[in-house]
């Protein structure tokens, strides 16, 4: 991802920012997305690049998601387990 | 009769990770989203004498040169051209962000010695006079010099 140039405004902008979109963090996570259009990103690293708690993060995505502004992309693998091969799997075969 | 054992796993207890599974992404089949694009990133950009207010703190400024996206031109070499001696470059990296932040671009910048420009002026130097013949803006301008 390119730098994090473009996630902090000087104060006039960013207020002007705030008050349209409502929030800091919902302008912030906007314009993140905006900047970066191919960022493909989970709640926590974009909680963690703009600033905010990861709750308030989850319920501005949330809002952003439901209004069609940003949309899930992959559904990663929930247990974190690694995709076992055939050849790992042993098989004893009795006659 | 065939037997078929299967050996199983010794399956490790896998602790879930607090990281959450789904990733995000712009949704460019948004209806709304040249509007919010154009909102966001054409907010005012920041003015000429913002930026030599800030400049004459960064040290001893003698010149400051703006061309290309503060004049909405492409074809250039650089963005902002500074020359100065004693410039504190952990405020001038801040003031760079902050820039970058309101244009919402990576900003190209050139930081020159007084000594080292005049040398570079005076040999006709491409990359100085490039800068200077180039449309540009003169926010300071506290040297002799003739372009």
């Amino acid at each position: 991802m390119a730098s994090e140039y473009v996630l902090y405004m000087s104060g006039k902008n960013e207020k002007i920012l705030q008050a349209f979109l409502g929030g800091k963090a919902r302008a912030r996570i906007v314009k993140l997305f905006l900047h970066h259009p191919s960022l493909s990103i989970n709640v926590e690293g974009v909680a963690k690049r703009v600033g905010i708690k990861n709750k308030e993060c989850n319920g501005v995505i949330k809002e952003l998601s439901n209004f069609g502004f940003i949309s899930v992309i992959k559904q990663a693998n929930v247990s974190r387990r690694k995709k076992l091969r055939k050849s790992r799997s042993i098989r004893i075969i009795k006659k | 009769m065939k037997k078929r054992l299967i050996r199983k796993r010794n399956h490790t207890k896998f602790t879930r990770h607090s990281v959450s599974d789904k990733l995000y992404q712009l949704n460019k089949r948004c209806s709304y989203l040249n509007e919010l694009k154009n909102f966001v990133l054409r907010l005012a950009p920041p003015t000429f004498p913002r930026i030599e207010k800030d400049l004459y703190k960064l040290g001893r400024i003698k010149l400051a040169v703006v061309t290309g996206i503060f004049l909405n031109l492409k074809d250039t070499r650089v963005d902002l051209m500074v020359v100065g001696d004693g410039i504190d470059f952990k405020k001038f990296t801040d003031f760079i962000k902050k820039l970058e932040g309101d244009m919402g671009v990576e900003l190209r910048y050139v930081v020159l010695g007084t000594d080292e420009f005049k040398y570079r002026h005076d040999m006709f130097d491409r990359f100085v006079l490039d800068i200077l013949e180039y449309p540009n803006r003169r926010v300071i301008n506290r040297i002799a010099f003739s372009c």
